[in-house]
C-alpha cells in the first residue's frame, strides 16, 4: 500500500491533524508512506521528500535511487534536517495563513454566489462547478472563468474521469487577491457566457 | 527516426498545461490573471532554514555526491519528527528514505517494484503521478471510482476481487474528512506534542 501524505501538516483542526497510515498496528507489514517538506515549510523547488515504512519497500526504492541518483545536494539535505528538527512555530504559521486564506476564499466567493464547501486540511479547495456550468464541464468552465474572470483554477478532469464536476482552487494568493478573484467571478456569474472557450481566444 | 515513443504515447497532455497556454495568453495580452491553478506554494521559505543552506554551501566539502538514501543525520530527523508528530517510531537506516521531492520518489518506488502487465489499483480522482508513475513503470491500472471515501472503499472491495491477477499494489490519498471519519480505525497515536513554542524561526 502506498500512501501519500503531503498534505500532512497542512490542517486547519488543530484537535484533529491528520494521521499517519503507520499508526496502524500491522501496517509496517504492508504500507510505505510519502511525505514532503514542500508544504510543511514552503520550500517546494527544494525537491525534499522521505518514504518510511516496509522495510522491503525501502529497501527496494533505495536499490533503484543507487543507480538513479546521488541524493539531493548536502545543503539541502542539511537544511532539511535543520527544518525538521527546529522550531516549528513557522509551520504554525504557514498554516495559520493557509487557513486564514482559506476562509477568506470560502467566504467571499459565497457573497459571490460560489459555495464552495470549506476544506478541513490542505491548501486546495475542491469546489463543485457551479450549477449553470454544470453541463459544459470543469475544463470548459475552468477556461471561461480564465478569459472573463482573469482567475486560473484547475479543471477536475486533470485528476482523472472523476473529477468532472469540479475544479481545484489552491491558496496560493494572498487575502487580497482572493477578494478581488471573487469580486471577478461576482461579475462573470452575472454575465451568460455562450461561446465556447476556443472561440474567445481566437480573437 | 522513430518518433511515436512507446511510454511518451500512454502519457496524456498535462492538464496543467492546458491552462498554462490560455494563462500565458492572457498575460502576453497584458491581463493580470489570479493564478489558483497549480499547488505551487508562494510562502518564502523561514530564514533558519534558508540560513542553514548558506551556512553549508559555505563548506568546500559540500560540493561532493551526497548519499542516495539521504545523509544519517535527515533520516535521524525525519524520524523524530515522526515519533513526535505520529507516535511512530521508524528505524532511520531500514524504514526511512530521503527523496529527492516526494513524487519522483513514488515514480521511482513504482518502477522498482513493477513488473510488465502488473495491475495496481489507484484511485480516481487522484494526482496525475499516482496513476503515471506506475504507467510508466508498464503496470495496468484499474481506476477505482473515489468521489468521497466511503465510494472509495466500496469499490476496492469490488476492484480486489475482480483483478486478474490479484492487485500488486494500492494507492491511497487521504481525504480528510472532519473528524469521524478516522476514529473507526484503531490506532496507536499519542496526542500529538510536535509543537514548540519556542520563538525564531
Amino acid at each position: 500500500m502506498l500512501s501519500d501524505l503531503a498534505y500532512a501538516d497542512i490542517y486547519f483542526d488543530d484537535s484533529n491533524p491528520p494521521p499517519s497510515i503507520l499508526q496502524i498496528d500491522g501496517a509496517k507489514d504492508i504500507a510505505i508512506e510519502f511525505q514532503s517538506l514542500s508544504k510543511t515549510y514552503a520550500m517546494p523547488g527544494w525537491r525534499m521528500g522521505f518514504a518510511a515504512g516496509n522495510k522491503h519497500l525501502v529497501h527496494a526504492l533505495g536499490r533503484i535511487k543507487s543507480y538513479l541518483d546521488y541524493g539531493a545536494y548536502t545543503p539541502i539535505q542539511v537544511a532539511a534536517a535543520a527544518a525538521l528538527n527546529g522550531p516549528q512555530d513557522c509551520a504554525d504559521e504557514i498554516r495559520a495563513i493557509y487557513k486564514s486564506r482559506r476562509d477568506v476564499l470560502v467566504e467571499s466567493m459565497k457573497r459571490a454566489g460560489w459555495d464552495i464547501p470549506s476544506p478541513p486540511a490542505s491548501m486546495f479547495a475542491w469546489a463543485p462547478v457551479p450549477e449553470s456550468y454544470r453541463e459544459k464541464g470543469s475544463m470548459e468552465f475552468a477556461k471561461q472563468l480564465l478569459i472573463h474572470a482573469k482567475v486560473a483554477v484547475l479543471p477536475g478532469t486533470g485528476f482523472g474521469e472523476y473529477g468532472e464536476g469540479y475544479v481545484r482552487v489552491a491558496l496560493v494568493e494572498n487575502e487580497h487577491r482572493i477578494r478581488q478573484a471573487a469580486r471577478n467571478v461576482k461579475k462573470f456569474l452575472s454575465l451568460r457566457v455562450n461561446e465556447p472557450a476556443e472561440l474567445e481566444t481566437a480573437k | 527516426m522513430q518518433t511515436d515513443f512507446y511510454r511518451i504515447k500512454r502519457l496524456p497532455p498535462y492538464v496543467i498545461e492546458e491552462v498554462n497556454i490560455l494563462k500565458a495568453k492572457a498575460r502576453a495580452a497584458g491581463e493580470d490573471i489570479i493564478d489558483f491553478s497549480m499547488g505551487n506554494p508562494d510562502m518564502p521559505t523561514p530564514q533558519h532554514i534558508v540560513d542553514k543552506l548558506i551556512e553549508t554551501a559555505r563548506d568546500p566539502r559540500s560540493n561532493r555526491y551526497s548519499a542516495s538514501r539521504g545523509i544519517k543525520g535527515l533520516r535521524r530527523a525525519y524520524s523524530a519528527f515522526y515519533q513526535r508528530r505520529f507516535g511512530v517510531k521508524l528505524d532511520p537506516d531500514s524504514e526511512v528514505i530521503a527523496n529527492i521531492g516526494s513524487k519522483e520518489g513514488f515514480a521511482n518506488l513504482a518502477q522498482a517494484i513493477t513488473a510488465p502487465g502488473d495491475v495496481v489499483l489507484v484511485p480516481n480522482p487522484a494526482y496525475p503521478i499516482h496513476a503515471f508513475g506506475f504507467i510508466l513503470a508498464g503496470a495496468a491500472i484499474r481506476h477505482v471510482p473515489a468521489r468521497t471515501p466511503e465510494e472509495y472503499l466500496s469499490n476496492l472491495g469490488r476492484a480486489v476481487k475482480h483483478s486478474v491477477p490479484p492487485p500488486l499494489a494500492l494507492v491511497v490519498i487521504r481525504r480528510i474528512r472532519r473528524r469521524r471519519s478516522w476514529s473507526s480505525i484503531s490506532t496507536r497515536r499519542s496526542s500529538p506534542s510536535r509543537r514548540s513554542t519556542r520563538s525564531g524561526c
